[in-house]
């Protein structure tokens, strides 16, 4: 901080000469002139003072009768100095600062994270055809909004949070609503079915359930209402508020599963030598920096794209493309009878994992393989015990869910 | 009784030292004499003497000293 300090202000190291130095750096300390890294060469003093220190000890150099020589001048007043006639060099920082904030107040890039069954391509194209192109001014984007359509969209998100961070608009979503996900939606909402099920357990942390454990719920079902009813002693509704739902709801779901393919197969061989090709990419214009190689049979190409940024957040609208190619060969190959149950099985496995890391829990499993002279056909369902509430703007009550929370009377005995 | 230390009844001074290449000096009234081998400080009732080798100070504010170099001997004469 200190070293910060004295950039900004400046600084000098100087060559005390005196006949009594130790009597004018006694001096110095006494009126909180700052001193540091003195050292002796030879008879003289050598040490670094502040800027203004220095100009305050002009008085102690007469009382002492010192001398100083200024050996080196550092700081941005010395640099401002050095640099004062050269107007246009001041001019391009200005320009240069104005358009770094100039450029700060757009969004130039567009992240997903937390999908899992939705792409994150997929999902950013929607987001740049709907709404938020890429250089799009930071202050009319809309976070509530876009959180709002990405939930009517897909429907499998159940929770979706939408924030700017320097120029980049973060999009984070889960698929399934859990207790470690924050209700972070800030407009009061209901907790839907996000599939048909039967319920298992349901704890309600804010709003009016509108069903418990053991009932048969459908997909789309309103489970937790946002809407709180207050009622009269002659069970009239008196006000009624709304409230942000929240709640963990875990239900029984079964999902078919299917997996058909070919026994017959062609995988690639790849040559050893690749090729690459560059490009930039600015603003959505392409410009090629070497010959592109044309797509053709038997060529395989992999785009990665670099986006060019100053720190962690601040995204240029620039981007380094880069075409990697390779050349392969098709070869035909054919799975065995085993092989193919095998690898059938491999699948169902690789299913159940992915849904394992999702927190779903798998219950039961009921999948029969066959294996014909040209196909492998893995066919059944799961049964699945998963989070099923997700949020969605609140909705009045029909009269059949006004029943359901309406107080009984009291029988007076 | 108060037990109240040393650098506070009399004003002695107070010396902090990190290993032998750092050394913290409070409560002086001013440097007396400052070569690379030597440092000699003027206390309320007693001049401290430091030795040593390639001494430099590193900051010099009232009354506190932080110096650094290789210490051998530090020596107190009335």
């Amino acid at each position: 901080m200190q070293a910060i300090k004295n950039i900004i202000g400046g600084y000098v190291k100087v060559k005390i000469v005196s006949n009594c130095p130790e009597r004018f750096i006694n001096l110095c300390a006494k009126q909180d002139i700052e001193v540091w890294d003195l050292t002796r060469e030879n008879c003289d003093y050598m040490c670094y003072m502040t800027r203004k220190g220095f100009q305050s000890s002009k008085q102690l150099q007469e009382k002492t009768n010192t001398k100083m020589e200024v050996l080196i001048k550092a700081g941005l007043p010395f640099f401002l100095c050095k640099y004062r006639k050269r107007k246009l060099f001041l001019i391009g920082i200005l320009l240069c600062m104005l358009m770094l904030f100039g450029l700060s107040q757009f969004v130039w890039e567009i992240n997903v994270y937390g999908n899992t069954s939705y792409t994150k391509e997929d999902i950013i194209k929607y987001i740049e055809r709907e709404s938020i192109k890429l250089g799009t001014l930071k202050f009319t984007v809309n976070c509530a909004k876009l959180e709002e359509q990405l939930r009517q969209k897909y429907e499998e998100i159940a929770w979706v949070s939408c924030s700017i961070e320097g120029c980049r608009l973060s999009v984070h979503i889960k698929e399934t609503l859990d207790k470690d996900t924050k209700n972070t939606s800030s407009v009061p909402c209901d907790i839907v079915a996000l599939k048909s099920g039967t319920i298992t357990s349901m704890i309600t942390q804010n709003g009016t359930p509108l069903c418990k454990k053991g009932d048969k719920v459908k997909k789309g079902q309103t489970l937790i209402t946002g809407n709180i009813y207050i009622y009269s002693d002659s069970n009239e509704v008196l006000e009624t508020h709304q409230i942000i739902a929240d709640g963990e709801i875990w239900a029984k779901t079964k999902v078919d599963y299917q997996c058909v393919f070919n026994r017959s197969y062609y995988t690639k061989e790849y040559q050893k030598k690749k090729s690459y090709t560059y490009a930039l990419i600015c603003c959505g214009n392409h410009i090629s920096l070497m010959p592109k190689i044309k797509q053709k049979e038997g060529m395989d190409q992999l785009t990665e794209q670099y986006p060019l940024k100053l720190g962690k957040t601040f995204y240029l609208p620039l981007c380094i493309e880069r075409t990697t190619t390779r050349r392969f060969s098709p070869v035909r190959k054919e799975y065995g009878k085993r092989e193919a149950y095998e690898k059938a099985e491999e699948k169902i496995a690789k299913e159940i994992k992915k849904l394992k890391k999702k927190g779903i829990k798998v219950l039961d499993q009921k999948i029969t393989i066959k294996v014909t002279d040209s196909q492998c056909r893995a066919e059944g369902y799961l049964i699945l015990e998963e989070p099923i509430g997700k949020i969605r703007a609140i909705r009045p009550l029909t009269k059949k869910q006004e029943e359901k929370i309406k107080p009984t009377e009291a029988v007076l005995w | 009784m108060l037990l109240l230390s040393g650098d506070i009844l009399y004003g002695d001074v107070l010396i902090r030292s990190v290993g032998n290449h750092e050394l913290f000096v409070e409560n002086f009234r001013g440097i007396i004499n400052y070569e690379n081998t030597k440092l000699v400080l003027q206390g309320k009732c007693q001049i401290v003497i430091i030795t040593g080798e390639c001494l430099t100070i590193l900051s010099y504010v009232e009354h506190m000293i932080r110096l650094k170099g290789i210490i051998h001997v530090i020596e107190f004469r009335s």
